[in-house]
C-alpha cells in the first residue's frame, strides 16, 4: 500500500487548474486513486485526464527515474515517489 | 548480395509528344534514391533558374522509392515535386494510395514531365511501355469521373490514376494532384504545374512484382507489425480514429489553431474529433498498399458526401474547422469532398479561407469582390464550402481571388500579415506556440511550413525509458525539455530528426509508420529495412546524409531562386501572447527565434543568411551545385 506524497509534473494545460503550479503532490494507490485525490485540491483536473473510465489517449503517465508508463487508472503506485503527466500531441 | 541496381525514368516531352527510357547509375541511384530526394536532383540538373512556374519550361517529377512495391506497411509513396506556383521555392508533396505500387509496378522509379501539351492529355504506363493519349473528353470533368472513363476507356479496373482535377486546370496556385479519388500530392500546387502542362492524367498498371533482396529480415519487420501497433498506444489510435483521433488533444492543450490562428481552442471541438467521426459518420477504414493500420477514413451523409471521395483527416478537420470557426463536421466532410473531387490542397484552401474570413470581418474585402459572400464570417460552414467550389471554378471574383493563396490574396487586399504561412505555404494545423520547435522548422523548411518535416516537441519531453524516446535516443542523447521550450538542446532535436523525416520523403516511406520517435519502426529498423530491399550495406549514418542531401538539393534550389534568411521569417501572429484558452499567454520569443535560426544555420552547415557553405556541399557529393551557389 502507498501512503506517501508522491511528487507530480504537471503540464502546462493544467496548471491554471494547480494555481500555476508546475509540481503538486498527491497520493493514492492506484493511478485513479491519486487523479481522484488531487480532483479535491484542484477540481475540474480529473475531467482533462479520464474519459468514459480510461486515461484519454493524449495523456500520457510516466513514474520518475527512467522506471515506465502508466497505462491504467487501475496501475499501483507502489514504490513511486515521482510521477511526470505529459499531454502529448505529436504529429500527423 | 544481389543489389537493385540502376534508377528507371522516363522523360517526357509534352510539347513535341516524345518518351524516352533514362537511366540513373546505381552509385548514383545510392545518393538520390527516390521521392523529392530524386525529383530534386533532376530539376536541378534539367532545369535552368528562374523559369515560370506555370510556364511549360517549368518540369514536374513523379517519384516513388526504391522499395515501393514490396509488401510492409507505410512503403506505397509517391512524391511529387516542381518550382512550386504557390511560393516560388522548391515545391515538394507527398501521397500514399496503390497508385506509388503500381507506377513501381509499371517498372519506373520517376516520371520526369516537361513542356506542355498541344491539347488535354494524358499518359499511360503499362510494364514499362508507355503512351499519350488525348484527354480532351476528360477536361472539366471531377476526378471520381476521370477515374472511371480511363479505367473504363483501357479496359482494366486496377489502372491506378493520378491526375490534377479542374482546380489544376485553372491554375489554383495549391490545386493537388489527386489518386483513388481521395490521396493527394496536396502542399505546394504540384497539380496546378501538371494542369499547365495540359497533363491531365497519369494512369499506370504493372505486374512486376519485386522481392525483396533479404527475404528474411524482411519477413521479420514486416510481421511485427501487428505488435508494434499494440505496443503503441499512438499507432493503436491513429488504426482507430486516424489522425483527427487527436484533435481532442490538440484542443485541450491550447494547439488547435483557431478562428485563423487568434487563439489555440475552440468551443465545442468534440464535434470534430475522429471520435465523434467514428461514432456518426464513418463508414469504413480505407488503407494504403500493404499497410496495417488502416489509418485513412470512409465516411458518408447521404444527399451530401460520396464515400468515394473518403474522408477528411486532423489537418482537413482543423483547416475548414477550426480556423473557420466551425464545429460541423459534415460541412467538413463536404469541404473535404469537394478538394479530393476537384483538386485542392485541404491545408491551404482551408486556412485561405479562414484567412477571408477574418479580412472580411475587418472590412478589408471590397464590395465588387465579395459580392455573394457579404456574410462570410467565422462560424459560416454554408458560406465556406460554397466558398471551396468557387475556389476550384473560379466561379465568382473573391473564389478567383482565393485561388491565388492567402498571402497573394493578402497582399492584394492590403493584409499581408493576415496570411499565417511561410514563403506564402499556409500553416498546418500544429502551433509552433505550444509545440516550439515547430517555429523553427516551418521557418527553415525548404517547402515551406510543414508539419511532417521533423519530429514534434512531445517526443523530447517524454523522459528516458519509454518506446517513444529509446527510438529517439537511436539518432542521440537529448535532453528532456517541455514542448513550450527552444534551446540549443531542441535546435539539435529539430535538426536531427528532420534529416529522418527527409530520409522518409526520400524512400517514400510513410512518417506516421517509419519516423524517429513514436511511429511503429525506429531509425535502425530503417536501416534493415533499405538493407535487405536493395543490398546496400548501408549505415545509420549513411541514410541520415541521404537525407541531409535532400535538404541541402532542396535548399539548392531556394538559393538559385534568390531565396535567403528573409524568406525563413515567420508571420508577426505568432509573436503575440495568445489571448484565451489553456494555451494563453505562450508566443514565440522573436529574439530566441532568431537565435535558433543562427543554431540552426550552424548546426546545418550554411551560412548566417541561410544558404549552404561550400564544404557542407562538398561533404553530401554536392560539389557540382558549388558553382550555382556563386550565381
Amino acid at each position: 500500500m502507498n501512503h506517501e506524497m508522491i511528487n507530480i509534473k504537471i503540464p502546462y494545460p493544467l496548471r491554471p487548474l494547480c494555481g500555476g503550479r508546475t509540481h503538486v503532490e498527491g497520493t493514492g494507490e492506484t493511478l485513479g486513486d491519486l487523479i481522484m485525490d488531487l480532483s479535491l485540491r484542484y477540481p475540474g483536473i480529473d475531467e482533462m485526464l479520464i474519459e468514459s473510465g480510461e486515461l484519454k489517449g493524449y495523456i500520457h503517465v510516466f513514474a520518475g527515474g527512467g522506471s515506465g508508463q502508466l497505462r491504467s487508472l487501475s496501475d499501483s503506485l507502489n514504490g513511486i515517489s515521482e510521477l511526470i503527466i505529459m499531454m502529448a500531441v505529436a504529429g500527423g | 548480395m544481389n543489389h537493385i541496381g540502376p534508377a528507371v525514368y522516363l522523360d517526357i516531352d509534352l510539347t513535341i509528344g516524345t518518351i524516352q527510357h533514362r537511366e540513373l547509375p546505381e552509385e548514383l541511384f545510392r545518393m538520390y534514391p527516390g521521392g523529392s530526394s530524386l525529383a530534386t536532383y533532376l530539376l536541378l540538373r534539367e532545369m535552368p533558374a528562374g523559369v515560370e512556374s506555370l510556364s511549360p519550361d517549368n518540369i514536374l517529377v513523379l517519384a516513388v522509392g526504391p522499395a515501393t512495391t514490396l509488401p510492409i506497411s507505410g512503403i506505397s509513396r509517391v512524391s511529387a515535386a516542381a518550382k512550386s506556383p504557390l511560393t516560388g521555392a522548391i515545391g515538394d508533396s507527398q501521397a500514399g494510395g496503390y497508385f506509388p505500387t503500381q507506377m513501381a509496378r509499371a517498372g519506373v522509379h520517376a516520371l520526369m514531365f516537361r513542356g506542355r501539351a498541344p491539347e488535354p492529355t494524358y499518359l499511360w504506363l503499362k510494364d514499362g511501355v508507355a503512351e499519350l493519349r488525348s484527354a480532351t473528353h476528360l477536361w472539366g470533368k471531377a476526378t471520381g469521373e476521370v477515374d472511371d472513363l480511363i479505367k473504363e476507356e483501357l479496359g482494366d479496373s486496377k489502372i491506378e490514376i493520378a491526375q490534377c482535377g479542374i482546380a489544376g486546370e485553372r491554375g489554383v496556385r495549391y490545386a493537388a494532384i489527386i489518386n483513388m479519388s481521395q490521396r493527394a500530392n496536396g502542399r505546394t500546387g504540384m497539380g496546378a504545374v501538371m494542369g499547365s502542362k495540359n497533363l491531365k492524367a497519369v494512369a499506370v498498371r504493372g505486374s512486376s512484382g519485386k522481392k525483396p533482396v533479404d527475404a528474411e529480415t524482411w519477413k521479420r519487420l514486416a510481421g511485427s507489425i501487428k505488435q508494434r501497433i499494440k505496443d503503441s498506444p499512438d499507432m493503436e489510435g491513429l488504426s482507430e480514429f486516424g489522425t483527427d483521433g487527436m484533435l481532442g488533444g490538440q484542443n485541450d492543450v491550447g494547439g488547435l489553431p483557431t478562428r485563423n490562428w487568434a487563439t489555440g481552442h475552440i468551443e465545442g471541438a468534440e464535434a470534430l474529433t475522429g471520435q465523434t467521426m467514428t461514432n456518426t459518420i464513418l463508414i469504413g477504414h480505407e488503407t494504403c498498399f500493404g499497410c496495417a493500420v488502416h489509418c485513412k477514413r470512409v465516411v458518408e451523409v447521404p444527399g451530401r458526401v460520396d464515400p468515394r471521395y473518403g474522408g477528411p483527416e486532423y489537418e482537413t478537420c482543423s483547416t475548414f474547422g477550426s480556423y473557420c470557426g466551425i464545429t460541423d463536421l459534415v460541412a467538413v466532410s463536404e469541404a473535404s469532398q469537394f478538394c479530393n473531387m476537384y483538386g485542392l490542397d485541404t491545408i491551404s484552401c482551408g486556412a485561405t479561407i479562414a484567412f477571408a474570413m477574418e479580412a472580411n470581418e475587418r472590412g478589408l474585402i471590397p464590395a465588387d469582390l465579395r459580392v455573394g459572400y457579404e456574410d462570410l464570417r467565422f462560424g459560416n460552414a454554408e458560406a465556406m464550402v460554397r466558398l471551396v467550389k468557387d475556389i476550384a471554378f473560379g466561379s465568382t471574383p473573391l473564389g478567383r481571388l482565393l485561388g491565388e493563396g492567402s498571402l497573394r490574396a493578402g497582399t492584394a487586399l492590403g493584409c499581408p500579415e493576415l496570411s499565417i504561412s511561410v514563403k506564402g505555404l499556409e500553416f498546418p494545423a500544429h502551433m509552433p506556440q505550444v509545440k516550439r520547435s515547430l517555429a523553427l522548422i516551418y521557418a527553415v523548411n525548404p517547402f515551406g511550413a510543414d508539419h511532417q518535416s521533423s519530429e514534434h516537441d512531445p517526443a523530447v519531453e517524454t523522459p528516458p525509458g519509454n518506446l517513444m524516446r529509446d527510438n529517439l535516443e537511436q539518432l542521440g542523447a537529448y535532453q528532456t525539455e517541455e514542448c513550450t521550450v527552444m534551446s540549443v538542446n531542441k535546435v539539435q532535436f529539430t535538426y536531427t530528426t528532420q534529416l529522418i523525416f527527409s530520409l522518409c520523403d526520400t524512400l517514400c516511406l510513410c512518417d506516421m509508420v517509419w519516423g524517429p520517435s513514436w511511429e511503429a519502426y525506429g531509425p535502425n529498423d530503417l536501416v534493415d529495412m533499405v538493407k535487405a530491399s536493395t543490398g546496400w550495406d548501408v549505415t545509420l549514418g549513411e541514410l541520415m546524409q541521404i537525407g541531409e542531401r535532400r535538404i541541402n538539393l532542396m535548399k539548392m534550389f531556394n538559393v538559385r531562386e534568390g531565396f535567403t534568411r528573409k524568406d525563413d521569417q515567420l508571420p508577426e501572429r505568432l509573436f503575440t501572447p495568445l489571448p484565451s484558452g489553456p494555451s494563453k499567454g505562450l508566443a514565440v520569443d522573436r529574439e530566441e527565434q532568431e537565435k535558433a535560426l543562427d543554431v540552426y544555420y550552424a548546426i546545418a552547415g550554411w551560412d548566417q543568411n541561410g544558404r549552404p557553405t561550400r564544404w557542407k556541399l562538398e561533404s553530401l557529393g554536392l560539389g557540382w551545385l558549388v558553382e550555382e551557389k556563386s550565381k
